[in-house]
């Protein structure tokens, strides 16, 4: 008897869903011509679009057609060139997987006879934060200088991104002789050397992280770095110079070109960039010397150094006397998320083996949305004893925490270079 | 009418619904499809379970109502997808939440309780209800928050708005905002709390539906 109220509950159920059911497959067989329809529609607007942007042109290079093609580009993130003679005007498409999301950000750059920029369309940007209208109207008019190009704050890694694309598709265009590039100005080229010759001073994305600094008498500006490791001044007049002074080496100077010119510079000159950055220079001793006597033992005596030829995220350098004999201890400032500075501190023995590591916040827990958990003792554990022949990179990585792990690895690879420096300084 | 709009509003009151709500105020035009959407679903799930309200067994009800509001949230989907490909769009995985929705499953449960004309009315109203609230909500949004107002650039606004407002956290933020003005403006008879005031009206409306 009781089954006879479940079964007529499970049997109206039924009938209700195959009626529903009905209803749907119906409805769907009425709509689903109608939605093809608008699919072939939306496909063919798509398609005429794209036949009114390319008019007449005539294709140059198709990444999935290099067969066919006329010229050759090597940097991945040019798709296509197409060349419109009645427009007088060049069509690059873009792809860049670069930014802060690493999902392909699609561009088309459209550029005159004359290597000018007349518009960068942003076709598709799959990160979160907006680049604003400015940011892609700000690329027209311009030469492949790019010099009128500021990236926008708060989103340094898709912008840079983006002009690091712009750039590859004027570099295609100037490697097949369609035009010629333009002249950087003396300012300009210093400005792209600064990443190459102190990599203390820029994040992952080569943008300097600091704070811009008025020079006096030769030296017109300079940038100190957020992290202590040093400060990058531009020095005017006859020739424009680049002087990095970094924390834990003398004053070095650059050209235009690249070329370490300290050897032939005016003693006058360097002795006024040192003044500004001691003038400018923060003292991380104490706390370099605090943080060291929590991890070496009470009687160690410590001594700081200079590493000739360093200037990355290490701005603190010590020898240290302990009962266990003689300890390198070196301070890392690396940029780690939202380019916060983050303070490493690595003890190696005379091997060059790590003896002790310490950090204070090694996770930015504010930072993150995602529920996150990182066994910070087992993680400290696994650096003791690593070398630089040891350390594949694997070891620094947190999994869920990209900038941090990049963070960690700098500080790490960076450290073991001035260990090595050091070594080679001491004989 | 005005009370259940605002302060008896089901959104508001007792968050149903809120998750579909939040998910397409992002713009006032998503905001306008959803709530015709579920205007729709609302009144098709209402008239088929008022009339069938007496052939469904007791045990069965709760089951039967996620059927009907299921099959008819694939349907209002398809429909959109067809003759609204542009609403569509905007909305897609937000219309597919429908079915979800237990503000469609509550007002269903109440059309076989309250029979079918009382269950037509009380559908329309909480459609109406879901749709003045997701309006506002995605007007204030679109306007602080991307400087438009369906789809149209407003002058003045772009220079001000706040991006987050776009976001989830925004759109909870505008949300709690909302909640604390209404509770204000029209505080429960008795001044008790939310929760106080949420059994009381659904107290209220079990006894509506047995009148």
């Amino acid at each position: 008897m009781k089954k006879q109220p479940v079964l007529r509950s499970v049997l109206c159920l039924l009938l209700l869903l195959a009626v529903l059911a009905a209803g749907v497959y119906g409805i769907n067989g009425f709509t689903a011509p109608r939605i093809a329809e608008n699919e072939r529609l939306a496909a063919e607007a798509a398609a005429a679009a794209e036949k009114a942007l390319l008019g007449n042109s005539v294709m140059l290079f198709d990444r999935e057609d290099e067969a066919a093609s006329t010229i050759s580009v090597s940097a991945d993130t040019v798709q296509s060139v197409y060349q419109d003679d009645e427009r007088g005007l060049y069509l690059v498409r873009l792809s860049t997987s670069e930014g802060y999301s690493k999902l392909p950000i699609l561009l088309t750059l459209t550029l005159d006879y004359d290597g000018k920029i007349v518009s960068l369309d942003i076709n598709e940007n799959p990160d979160d934060k907006e680049l604003g209208e400015e940011f892609p109207l700000s690329f027209e008019g311009q030469d492949s200088t790019l010099a009128g190009v500021n990236l926008v704050a708060g989103v340094t890694f898709s912008s840079s991104a983006i002009r690091n694309a712009v750039n590859d598709g004027f570099n295609a265009l100037i490697d097949n002789g369609l035009f010629a590039a333009a002249e950087k100005s003396d300012d300009q080229l210093l400005n792209e050397l600064l990443p190459q010759v102190y990599p203390g001073l820029v994040n992952k994305a080569g943008v300097p992280q600091g704070e811009e600094l008025a020079g006096s008498g030769s030296v017109s500006s300079g940038i100190k770095a957020a992290n202590g490791s040093g400060f990058a001044w531009f020095v005017t007049g006859d020739e424009s110079l680049l002087a990095v002074d970094s924390a834990l080496d003398t004053v070095k100077l650059y050209n235009t070109a690249g070329e370490d010119v300290t050897g032939t510079a005016d003693s006058s000159l360097i002795e006024e960039i040192q003044a500004l950055s001691d003038a400018n220079a923060d003292d991380y001793t104490d706390k370099d010397l605090k943080a060291f006597g929590r991890m070496l033992d009470e009687d160690a005596e410590l001594t700081a150094v200079e590493i000739p030829g360093l200037c990355n995220s290490v701005n603190g350098a010590y020898i240290a006397q302990t009962a266990d004999g003689e300890r390198y201890a070196f301070v890392a400032r690396p940029y780690g998320y939202s380019n916060e500075v983050m303070d490493f501190y690595y003890v190696l023995d005379e091997d060059g083996a790590i003896d002790a590591f310490r950090i204070a916040e090694l996770i930015i827990y504010s930072e993150y949305y995602s529920a996150y958990t990182l066994d910070e003792d087992s993680y400290k554990e696994g650096l003791l004893g690593l070398t630089q022949d040891s350390y594949t990179g694997e070891q620094t990585l947190i999994s869920g925490a990209t900038m941090t792990s990049q963070a960690a690895d700098t500080a790490m690879q960076d450290v073991f270079e001035a260990y090595r420096l050091l070594m080679e300084s001491r004989g | 009418m005005k009370k259940k709009l605002l302060s008896g509003n089901p959104v508001l009151l007792l968050f149903l619904g809120a998750a579909p709500a939040l998910a397409s105020s992002t713009s006032v035009t998503s905001a306008l499809g959803m709530g015709i959407a579920v205007i729709g679903v609302l009144l098709c799930s209402a008239l088929v379970l008022g009339l069938l309200r007496n052939l469904i067994p007791e045990e069965a009800k709760l089951s039967a109502a996620v059927i009907v509001v299921a099959g008819f949230a694939s349907m209002a989907q398809l429909l959109l997808h067809a003759f609204l490909p542009s609403a569509y769009a905007m909305l897609v995985f937000y219309a597919a939440v429908l079915g979800v929705d237990l503000m469609l499953f509550g007002s269903a449960e109440n059309a076989m309780d309250a029979g079918l004309g009382k269950g037509l009315v009380n559908a329309l109203v909480s459609g109406l209800c879901f749709l003045v609230f997701v309006l506002i909500l995605a007007a204030i949004r679109e306007l602080f928050g991307a400087g438009s107002f369906a789809g149209k650039a407003v002058d003045g606004l772009k220079d001000i708005k706040i991006a987050l407002l776009c976001q989830p956290s925004g759109g909870l933020f505008v949300f709690g905002i909302l909640l604390a003005v209404v509770n204000k403006l029209f505080p429960s008879t008795d001044g008790a709390g939310a929760l106080t005031s949420a059994s009381a009206f659904l107290e209220s409306e079990q006894k509506e539906a047995e009148a």
